[in-house]
């Protein structure tokens, strides 16, 4: 293979991974922004529904892609459960207080799922596991395709919704003036509780969808809600645009990362890269 | 009446901002609120929008008490709020600004109609309907706020100091629509305003309120001829 097509596969790759984180860091992005609430609990929503269509998967023979819609159902309804039962308690509470609620949210979780379930690593296999498509000699997973085919179906309609309903218009005006929002007659605490619950119900997209290739353990999330962080600080908040693109560009300097230097090693060039932009624009490449 | 407030105490954490506040508004009337800043008229209207919950007190609207109403509960009931210094939503357009303003069930279905009449209100907006709110002039951002407001089908508007910031040729033109809302829409007005020239000019009932109490109160045209009220508020 000629170095010009391995450095392509990378960035292929890279771009199909990113794509993925970018869902998560757009769910990380909209309960930051809208309820200016840091969740650090958004890789366990990814990992529940990754735990939900694995089961499904081994108990009923659901394929973990037909699984999504349930996933995201179920994700959303925790998340807006755990905004309207927890978080709308504390909004007027000290950060630390928010972070803490957060973080203790993470350690039940966890926790709950190693004491159910074990720290044993599952996985998946369907027919389409390791099925690849050829495209001028770059080898494309069929599944990842897949996967990021969804996440920009569910970054339009995400889109669509934020601009073109009157929920999703409330949502943005209540990330830019909460006392003016809630003199135009929007319920803040339940717009919150459905913002949380989009936010939760996008990680779970993002954990279904990992199914099917990746591995189902409690601590799964771990990777995916740093990089989710990183995404929304390097692009900058208020749109969702911008973590998106964050969470792309980390999937291609993974990938890049790994090809230049080892495997182990590829998360190394990411943070150089996010250092030298937080450097250059600490608010963020794409902030306004 | 249409709004009646009794005693009323509200506190800033430990400081308290208004005493004992008792005042009434008319059915169809425009009343003011003067006094200088600090005197508790912007806390007074956060407290009727349910911003600001009293210690003590009521405040009944159309006979209903509305203390412990949640603000969203009392928007639905045709209080309005105009907020201190706009408030708008600065990213997004003038369009979605309006939008919002219709944001309650009963107004939501009207949205298209109520567009169209409060865009012959404010001609200007129509020019400007697709672009983002923040990039509006002063003059321009008071109208929207207005017209925001009256998307969502007041009955009782609360305006707090629309001419704050303006100047005087606009503030002019703020007021004859303020004016206009009372006369063709019939809509009452409770108003705020450090312009107590501007206020007498326009209200029927003012009251004056200095470190959070209602210290004068009377009809408009015979208040402005207190000697006091002259020197004091008008400088005259």
């Amino acid at each position: 293979m000629s170095s010009e097509i391995i450095f392509a596969q990378a960035i292929v790759d890279g771009l199909l991974m990113g794509s993925l984180y970018a869902l998560i860091a757009i769910g990380l992005a909209m309960i930051w922004g809208i309820v200016e609430i840091i969740n650090f609990a958004h890789g366990e929503f990814l990992m529940i529904a990754s735990f939900l269509s694995y089961f499904l998967f081994i108990y009923l023979g659901i394929d973990p892609l037909i699984s999504i819609p349930l996933a995201f159902l179920t994700t959303f309804g925790l998340g807006y459960l755990v905004q309207k039962g927890i978080i709308n308690r504390i909004l007027e509470a000290p950060f630390l207080t928010q972070i803490f609620a957060t973080f203790a949210l993470l350690l039940i979780i966890r926790n709950g799922f190693f004491v159910a379930f074990g720290p044993d690593i599952r996985s998946v296999t369907t027919w389409y596991s390791e099925a690849t498509i050829d495209l001028y000699g770059i080898k494309m997973s069929i599944v990842k395709l897949f996967a990021t085919t969804i996440v920009i179906i569910a970054t339009i309609l995400l889109h669509l919704f934020l601009t073109r309903t009157y929920l999703g218009t409330a949502m943005r005006a209540l990330s830019q003036d909460k006392t003016a929002a809630q003199l135009m007659g929007i319920d803040i605490k339940k717009v919150y509780a459905i913002a949380f619950g989009l936010g939760a119900g996008l990680a779970g997209i993002g954990g279904a969808l990992l199914t099917s290739f990746y591995y189902v353990f409690p601590e799964m999330g771990v990777p995916f809600t740093l990089i989710a962080f990183i995404s929304v600080v390097l692009g900058g908040f208020g749109n969702i645009l911008g973590p998106a693109i964050g969470a792309v560009i980390i999937g291609v300097l993974q990938s890049i990362g790994a090809l230049i230097m080892t495997p182990s090693m590829k998360d190394i060039l990411v943070y150089i890269v996010f250092l030298a932009i937080l450097l250059i624009k600490p608010t963020g490449i794409f902030s306004r | 009446m249409s709004l009646v407030i009794n005693s009323l105490d509200v506190y800033y954490g430990k400081v308290q901002i208004l005493r004992e506040i008792s005042l009434k508004v008319d059915h169809g009337s425009i009343t003011a609120l003067i006094g200088p800043n600090g005197s508790g008229k912007t806390t007074l209207l956060k407290t009727i929008s349910g911003i600001l919950r009293p210690m003590k007190g009521s405040i009944k609207y159309e006979d209903k008490e509305i203390v412990g109403l949640q603000p969203h509960e009392i928007v639905e009931l045709g209080i309005i709020h105009v907020p201190e210094g706009r408030r708008l939503f600065p990213y997004l357009t003038v369009y979605e600004n309006l939008l919002l303003g219709s944001y309650n069930k009963k107004a939501r279905e009207r949205f298209k109609d109520n567009l169209e009449r409060i865009l012959t209100i404010f001609p200007i907006l129509k020019e400007r309907l697709h672009q983002k709110a923040g990039t509006l002039s002063g003059g321009e951002q008071q109208m929207l706020a207005i017209a925001r407001a009256l998307m969502a089908e007041p009955r009782l508007l609360l305006i707090d100091e629309p001419s704050l910031g303006l100047a005087p040729k606009i503030i002019d033109t703020v007021y004859e629509h303020i004016k206009t809302l009372k006369e063709s829409e019939k809509i009452t007005i409770l108003l705020a305003e450090q312009n107590a020239a501007k206020a007498f000019e326009v209200s029927d009932y003012v009251y004056v309120l200095e470190t959070g109490r209602v210290v004068r109160e009377g009809k408009a045209v015979e208040l402005i001829q207190d000697e006091e009220i002259r020197k004091v508020y008008l400088g005259i």
